[in-house]
């Protein structure tokens, strides 16, 4: 980007190109250029300065070949000394102190972690304060050529996407509701997501248990009610797939009011007139949804969307606490097997080490989504 | 500019400061208290069936030495041992911890306890082998005996004499017979009667099907363990047991006994094999049992197919001091004061078995706790390997009868892939 920025390429860089088509109408873009590559040239340009206008930039600006963009503005020049010289470290510290409780917080125990991976940590170093050996890379030789770890991995992902598909469905569809009934409709509907989302883990997975329960369990008792079906005595957890539906159920029960409230919030930005335009320009239902609506709650969308990955590649309390704290083998996702390993069979550096690969296949899968809020962000 | 960050950071700085240091002295204020301050950590039984005899062994040492104060703290069983890693991984740790016969080993080879001198205590010459096996490493003592625990048959009363059974089974035809007969009289009208309540996952019951057909969970040759579950004389033994759960056990198979008195106190179960206490829980609403089975339970020695008494699990408590702790001669003279032949008579009061042979015979044999006296004396404890802590933690075990008992493996596939997985960690420090 930085290198764009500065070099006149003859090659147009298309994301930027629509960048600056869509900022045609603002005063910074008053003077374009002829040239679609300068008109680019300067969108881009002063973009990047208002994100980042601290960090020598304008030596590069001074390089630019004149001509190609015409003078740099003074006025912004101007400004921006200022605010170097004035009230430039306000930001920075203001954000220190919520830098600083991540450092402590999160920086210090994964700094650890990644550590304890590369080290072979047993109790008798827990217990003596003794500094444990290294390792290098044996816990992640041992870890990745296991099958079982592999298997884990493998059903953490498809939880995760079924989950979080779900999720998404689901809740897009309340949301779109939520719009169509009356008032007090749709606060019954707010007001039971609410009491869904102040409800802790600990207890919605406790009763969602006692619900499932194969001998005193309510969910046995309605469905035998019905002609035909005899659910008593039925274990649901006997068959990890039910089973596994039963724990999808609860997460998603539990991440529903989240994702739809900010999702409904995200609906009501949308002006009123620009989908009355669309209905009488002949938008049916779902090109509404389509190319009206969608496009709107995008940004909402995407970062709902990754909040959910991340939340249900890490889910651990539903599974431990609806398997009793001690979940069967068929039962283990990333985070359940990293704790096993570390608390109840003591492989503390094993334990940091599936920690460490859940860590950097989250990143992975997020760096996705990551990319393409930046590029929404740079759009706004 | 860069004044303004300076003074910024030194604000911050300060700040930082005052935090570390305001921890700092708490810290040092707790350990300067704890110079005459005993912490103990008991597990919550101590509270729930005998606070008379800890508060009475805390008297008699505040005798002994004034100005000491005792802080008992109790603690549950399934948190506990977390809890103890955390505490010993840092400096403040309790001066005196409970721990299970089965929980020592792996904590004694890591060198959490302070060895201690055996002789120096009342009775140690007699004290139970299942207790004081699980304290011994290289010859050396890590731990004291407290209190030990024999699983027996508790039958209701009621339900026997309505189904013709006069008395307790004494052998295992004769438990299969009143088994049947109670099946006949009242599985026949309800179908969530169990004549025999033995949930899948409850390993001790299991296992001692397993023992008493000549089987072992592990064996050792050469200091190294290895898991013989899948022994044929193993296979046996829990051939039996799914045979008995097949034909007595109609409730959920994935379950273990955590609940078992609430489920008692439900009255769909005939007969269950559990502690002595439990008995008594089940007819006691604290526990979750139900006030209208008061005198309907009684207990038997539960016969084993083999023809002996069912090689209960004997479960038991030690008490150890961590090695971390600032008062490590006040914990052993408290921990002589708690488990001297006086607390002890105390305990068997309390429908508890001793930790040592002699008071065992002190246990009234027409008791409630008498089956158990009699069956502890085949009891068996869990292999002293050094990594049956994670054995235990992991749940290989109960996974393993679970798959067993609802069908989904054969008793072989299942105690072979358990084989494995043993042997994965049993010798793991």
């Amino acid at each position: 980007m930085s290198a764009d920025a500065t070099q006149p390429s003859p090659v147009p860089y298309q994301p930027a190109d629509e960048d600056a088509s869509r900022h045609g109408g603002r005063p910074a873009q008053a003077t374009p250029d002829e040239r679609p590559g300068a008109g680019r040239q300067q969108g881009s340009g002063n973009h990047r300065f208002d994100q980042t206008g601290t960090e020598g930039e304008p030596a590069q600006h001074g390089v630019r070949p004149a001509g190609s963009a015409g003078p740099p503005p003074r006025t912004r020049w101007a400004r921006v000394t200022r605010r170097r010289t004035g009230s430039e470290l306000l930001p920075y510290l203001l954000i220190t102190p919520a830098l600083l409780s991540l450092v402590v917080v999160l920086g210090y125990p994964l700094a650890d972690m990644l550590l304890l991976s590369f080290q072979d940590m047993t109790r008798r170093e827990l217990f003596s304060g003794a500094a444990p050996p290294w390792a290098g890379l044996d816990q992640f030789r041992t870890i990745l050529s296991d099958g079982f770890f592999w298997e884990v991995v493998a059903r953490t992902a498809a939880f995760t996407v079924v989950c979080t598909t779900l999720t998404m469905v689901l809740s897009l569809s309340i949301a779109l509701l939520m719009r169509r009934v009356s008032t007090w409709v749709r606060l019954t509907i707010a007001s039971v997501l609410i009491a869904v989302w102040a409800m802790p883990v600990m207890v919605a997975a406790s009763i969602f248990r006692w619900l499932f329960d194969a001998d005193y369990g309510v969910i046995n008792w309605v469905l035998s009610q019905l002609p035909m079906v005899d659910f008593s005595k039925h274990n649901w957890f006997t068959d990890p797939w039910q089973g596994f539906a039963v724990i999808a159920g609860v997460v998603i029960w539990g991440a529903l009011p989240f994702a739809t409230i900010t999702l409904h919030a995200a609906l009501m930005q949308i002006p009123q007139e620009l989908e009355e335009a669309a209905v009488i320009d002949g938008v049916r239902g779902s090109q509404m949804l389509r190319h009206i609506t969608f496009p709107v709650i995008k940004p909402s969308f995407v970062m709902v969307t990754t909040l959910m990955s991340i939340w249900n590649f890490g889910v651990f309390n539903q599974i431990w606490l609806m398997r009793g704290g001690q979940p069967e083998r068929e039962y283990y996702l990333l985070g359940v097997y990293s704790f096993i390993e570390s608390f109840a069979i003591n492989r503390y550096s094993a334990g940091a080490a599936i920690a460490v690969v859940t860590v950097l296949l989250l990143l992975a899968g997020s760096v996705v989504y990551l990319r393409q809020m930046l590029r929404m962000g740079e759009v706004e | 500019m860069a004044p303004k960050r300076l003074r910024w950071s030194a604000y911050l700085g300060t700040l930082l400061l005052v935090g570390t240091a305001a921890c700092g002295s708490s810290d040092d204020s707790d350990s300067s208290s704890g110079k005459d301050k005993l912490t103990v950590w008991l597990a919550v039984d101590a509270r729930e069936s005998w606070p008379g005899m800890v508060k009475s062994a805390n008297e008699r040492f505040r005798e002994k030495h004034p100005g000491v104060e005792v802080e008992v703290q109790y603690q549950q069983w399934p948190s506990k041992n977390q809890k103890l890693d955390a505490v010993l991984a840092g400096r403040d740790t309790p001066d005196v911890v409970e721990m299970g016969n089965s929980e020592t080993a792996n904590y004694i080879l890591n060198g959490a306890f302070i060895p201690l001198k055996a002789e120096s205590f009342d009775q140690s010459d007699t004290w139970l082998e299942a207790l004081s096996e699980a304290c011994q490493s290289d010859g050396k003592t890590y731990c004291v005996p407290y209190y030990a625990g024999a699983r027996i048959g508790v039958y209701r009363t009621d339900y026997f004499s309505q189904a013709g059974v006069t008395a307790p089974p004494a052998t295992y035809p004769e438990l299969i017979t009143a088994l049947d007969r109670l099946k006949a009289k009242f599985g026949a009208k309800d179908p969530n009667f169990s004549a025999l309540y033995l949930p899948g996952r409850y390993w001790s019951a299991a296992m001692a099907f397993l023992k008493d057909a000549g089987g072992e969970l592990a064996v050792e040759s050469n200091g190294r363990w290895s898991s013989a579950l899948s022994s044929p004389k193993s296979i046996a033994g829990l051939t039996q047991w799914k045979k008995l759960l097949d034909t007595y056990y109609v409730g959920d198979r994935a379950k273990d006994n955590g609940d078992q008195p609430a489920v008692i106190g439900q009255g769909k179960v005939g007969v269950f094999y559990g502690n002595t206490w439990e008995a008594q829980a089940s007819a006691d609403s604290r526990s979750g049992g139900n006030p209208a089975l008061k005198g309907k339970l009684a207990t038997f020695t539960f016969p084993g197919p083999s023809g002996e008494p069912l090689p209960p699990f004997l479960g038991g408590s030690t008490l150890a001091i961590p090695a971390k702790s600032r008062n490590q001669d006040l914990a052993t003279e408290w921990i002589r004061i708690f488990t001297d032949r006086e607390s002890q008579r105390q305990l068997i009061a309390a429908n508890t078995l001793p930790n040592n042979t002699v008071q065992l015979k002190d246990v009234p044999a027409d008791g409630v706790n008498g089956p158990a006296a009699k069956a502890a004396e085949r009891g068996w404890i869990t292999p002293q390997a050094p990594g049956w802590t994670s054995v235990e933690k992991s749940n290989i075990l109960p996974e393993m009868l679970e798959r067993i008992a609802t069908g989904k493996d054969s008793v072989e596939k299942a105690t072979k892939e358990a084989d494995r997985r043993i042997d994965a960690v049993i010798n793991e420090r």
